[in-house]
């Protein structure tokens, strides 16, 4: 079976009515779980797949991969509105998406998240379609030196997201560094900076970290407001104008390539690549200087980025029947209660399963756009609602976000903690988004690089003899020296 | 308006333990017909993970012969802590079970959960699955003599990784490498799935596995080939690959298991119906195909049996545990 009639044969499945309808609900509900801060596509998944125990196969996997790609679209939406993102990889959607909702703009903001995200996703599943296998093989010629090469790269993004000083962005990287050596060592399996506490023991969870330094601190640092600034903007026009357009289409295609392969890698994911995305549109955009003041280029970008890093990170469990990450691991398991396996066989073993959920994913962004679109209309009117009324209620859905991580109150407690430690970190001009990003990679990058020294019996050589792993620290070495040089040429002679 | 209800601190306690009691009384005036309401089963994984699924599908086999719904409770956290503790602390009127398995004897055994494997009733050893020993298909190595040579000749070149520091594929690397006398290079990665990607893409010359995640690599054209099987007999999926033992290797864990239990000093009426049930839902062919599916060997155990794997097993991982130096 050549390729087209497969992908013909792929819509025949996607298009079955019962298939339409599993699509449908996968995206509605991706989309309110993405819309809602602190219930994140994992714990959705968690809680449905149960559920999908009951369905046959092809049925499960297009619901659960209409909810995990829907989420990516939903999660901009607070970041937008009220400065506090639904998913982590909506952060760095915060800082231009809110500006221009301040400026009265966040109709064409989020118009063109919706876009954003329709473009890239639409894109990523034609790549997906095209080069699969190929980028299969990709993945696994990552082992452990490339990885931790990569996560070094990736950890050179926070000297970009520190607002204006440097010293306090790489301040509080290092905090999220530390951060992220609580719990079991992988190694040696020694419990660190536990103090005896069971929740400790597999580390800080992101999502109650983020919400807190996020949700809870920004409601805080709103309350001390004088009630009459904290009025939100009113809303302006519903849709992006001719200009956005013009000026988003380079940051949505160079977002959504760098989101795709990100995505393909796993441990990178969409919250890396919607970061990435981000630092590359404040250095290489035309009008880079705009960004952070309300520029569409950072809602585009970052936006495009992690719908196709969604999407990418199907590759690696389709070809390989790898997860890239937990929603992943959760399909798989779907699957495996059904009798399937997925490997390097299924594309030629199941190609009914393979192409209807590719083909699913296309129906599935067209549903999206068509929801979020009129949403906006709707959305922008939170923008109404006074902020002693929409203040508790963010706190309540940020409080239920934290518990559904795990269940467990101690996840409440962290949350409140960091959101505690959140307003007093802004208080002192410290921005969060570096300590979210070492916190994320802190956890990979130790074991990557253990394993890799453990893997060449300590040497460090690998790291530069191996080709792509010296290609990235050499990428790492352009990313440090050049900031650090325009500051030193830009310091005036004394 | 209404002046607003006040309570005495006293009183409040007092009411929240009146409701306490009605809730509790539900299984205490139930006694006389075990079961009257639900089970619950508490698996201390995530949806998804392995353990779960045979949950799943041996809970859907017990609920017809219990006569009752077993709703499974996912309790993750802390490895496999959280749930067993939950499990540990309910009460015992065979309304709360829990899954068991090899994680259970090793988080008791690194103090992790504050008790003893033995101290629960164990009620049935459900089902087992082989290690396997997985090389690259590109590997050099083309059975378990030339690989263990290849790790005596230059001991700590050849890698074997496994699925996490203190995880049962981790003490089998151990236990494989003791008991032949090689010394492999132990790596750990963080679950199977990163272990199986970097064994596919040969950046280490080998793992260890649970056999199902082998399965759809260890074909004819496909990234990996299987050098030994753990388990006593030769695998049903895996008929041509020799097993440990037949080399000459003995007293490596076979593979990982999963069982049932609630907590300890369970009445003897309601352990006598969960034993039934559970024996019977065993045979069931829906329960069986799912074993047949994921290449499960049953190897069923209860009663005396049970406790005495729990036991034999306590002792072998824990001495295992001792010379691998993972913390305790």
């Amino acid at each position: 079976m050549d390729t087209l009639s497969a992908i013909l044969a792929g819509f025949a499945v996607a298009l079955e009515p019962a298939h339409i309808l599993y699509c449908v609900v996968g995206v509605v509900v991706g989309t309110v779980v993405g819309v809602l801060p602190g219930l994140g596509p994992a714990a959705t998944i968690a809680l449905l797949l149960p559920v999908t125990y009951r369905l046959e196969p092809v049925s499960a996997v297009i619901m659960l991969a209409g909810i995990y790609y829907g989420s990516q679209y939903g999660g901009s939406t607070t970041s937008i509105l009220v400065r506090i993102p639904g998913e982590s990889s909506s952060m760095v959607t915060c800082y231009d998406g809110y500006e221009m909702t301040r400026r009265g703009r966040a109709g064409a903001a989020l118009g063109m998240a919706a876009i954003a995200s329709f473009v890239a996703g639409t894109a990523s599943v034609i790549g997906l379609m095209l080069v699969a296998p190929l980028l299969g093989r990709f993945a696994l010629a990552f082992g452990p030196w490339e990885y931790a090469s990569l996560m070094v790269l990736g950890l050179t993004l926070v000297a970009y997201l520190g607002g204006a000083s440097l010293l306090r962005a790489l301040a509080m990287a290092v905090v999220g560094l530390l951060l992220a050596t609580v719990g079991q060592d992988p190694v040696a399996g020694v419990e660190r900076f536990t103090f005896g506490a069971q929740t400790l023991l597999d580390g800080i969870d992101l999502v109650p970290v983020f919400m807190g330094l996020f949700g809870i601190a920004e409601v805080l640092e709103t309350m001390e407001r004088p009630p009459d600034q904290q009025r939100l903007a009113t809303p302006g026009d519903l849709l992006p104008t001719r200009q956005d357009f013009r000026d988003s289409l380079a940051p949505v295609a160079r977002g959504t390539v760098l989101g795709f392969f990100l995505g393909v890698l796993p441990g990178g994911g969409a919250t890396v690549a919607s970061i990435a995305s981000y630092v590359t549109e404040k250095r290489f955009a035309r009008n880079r200087d705009r960004l952070g003041q309300g520029a569409i280029e950072g809602v585009a970008g970052p936006e495009a980025a992690n719908n196709a890093a969604a999407t990418g990170s199907f590759v690696p469990l389709l070809t390989l029947g790898i997860p890239a990450n937990v929603v992943m691991a959760m399909m798989l398991a779907a699957l495996t209660l059904h009798g399937i396996r997925p490997g390097p066989l299924l594309i030629s073993e199941r190609p009914d399963l393979f192409w209807g959920t590719i083909t699913s994913m296309y129906l599935g962004n067209v549903l999206l756009l068509i929801l979020n679109l009129p949403l906006v209309g709707l959305f922008i009117q939170i923008l109404r609602v006074p902020y002693p009324i929409l203040a508790p209620a963010i706190v309540l859905f940020c409080l239920i976000g934290a518990y559904s991580v795990t269940g467990q109150v101690a996840e409440v407690l962290t949350m409140v903690c960091f959101g505690i430690g959140g307003y007093l970190l802004r208080k002192l001009g410290f921005e969060a988004a570096p300590l979210v990003l070492a916190l994320i990679l802190g956890r990979p990058l130790e074991e990557a690089l253990r394993q890799a020294l453990a893997l060449s019996q300590g040497s460090f050589l690998p790291f530069l003899t191996r080709p792509i792993s010296l290609v990235l620290l050499l990428a790492t070495a352009a990313a440090l020296t050049t900031p650090l040089a325009r500051a030193a040429l830009a310091r005036p002679p004394r | 308006m209404t002046r607003p209800l006040r309570l005495s601190p006293t009183i409040r306690l007092a009411a929240l333990a009146l409701a306490a009691a009605a809730l509790a009384s539900g299984p205490a005036t139930a006694q006389d017909k075990y079961p009257s309401q639900p089970v619950s089963l508490i698996v201390p994984f995530n949806a998804g993970g392995g353990t779960d699924l045979v949950a799943r599908a041996f809970a859907e086999a017990l609920k017809m012969h219990l006569g009752q719904a077993v709703t499974v409770q996912n309790l993750p956290g802390a490895g496999s802590a959280v749930g067993t503790t939950k499990l540990h602390g309910s009460k015992a009127d065979g309304y709360t079970l829990g899954m068991t398995g090899g994680f259970l004897v090793t988080t008791t055994l690194r103090g992790q959960a504050k008790f003893p494997a033995t101290d629960f009733t164990h009620l049935a050893r459900l089902s087992l699955e082989t290690f396997v020993l997985a090389v690259p298909a590109a590997s050099p190595y083309r059975s378990l003599a030339e690989y263990l040579d290849a790790a005596r000749k230059a001991p700590g070149s050849v890698s074997v990784g496994t699925a996490g520091a203190g995880a049962l594929t981790h003490l089998a690397a151990a236990a494989l490498g003791q008991k032949s006398g090689a010394r492999l290079n132990i790596v750990h990665f963080a679950g199977g799935a990163k272990e199986i990607a970097a064994v596919l893409g040969g950046h280490a010359a080998s793992g260890v596995f649970s056999q199902v995640e082998v399965l759809p690599h260890a074909v004819a054209g496909g990234g990996l080939r299987v050098l030994a099987t753990f388990g006593e007999a030769r695998s049903e999926k895996l008929p041509e690959v020799p097993t440990l033992k037949a080399q000459g290797i003995v007293g490596v864990p076979p593979g990982p298991w999963q069982g049932i239990a609630a907590p300890r000093d369970l009445p003897a009426p309601q352990k006598a119906t969960l034993v039934t049930a559970i024996t019977r839902a065993a045979q069931e062919p829906s329960w069986q195909a799912f074993l047949q599916q994921n290449g499960l060997a049953s190897h069923f155990l209860t009663g005396a049996g049970v406790d005495g794997f729990i036991k034999e097993e306590t002792e072998t991982l824990g001495a295992l545990l001792k010379s691998v130096d993972i913390t305790q």
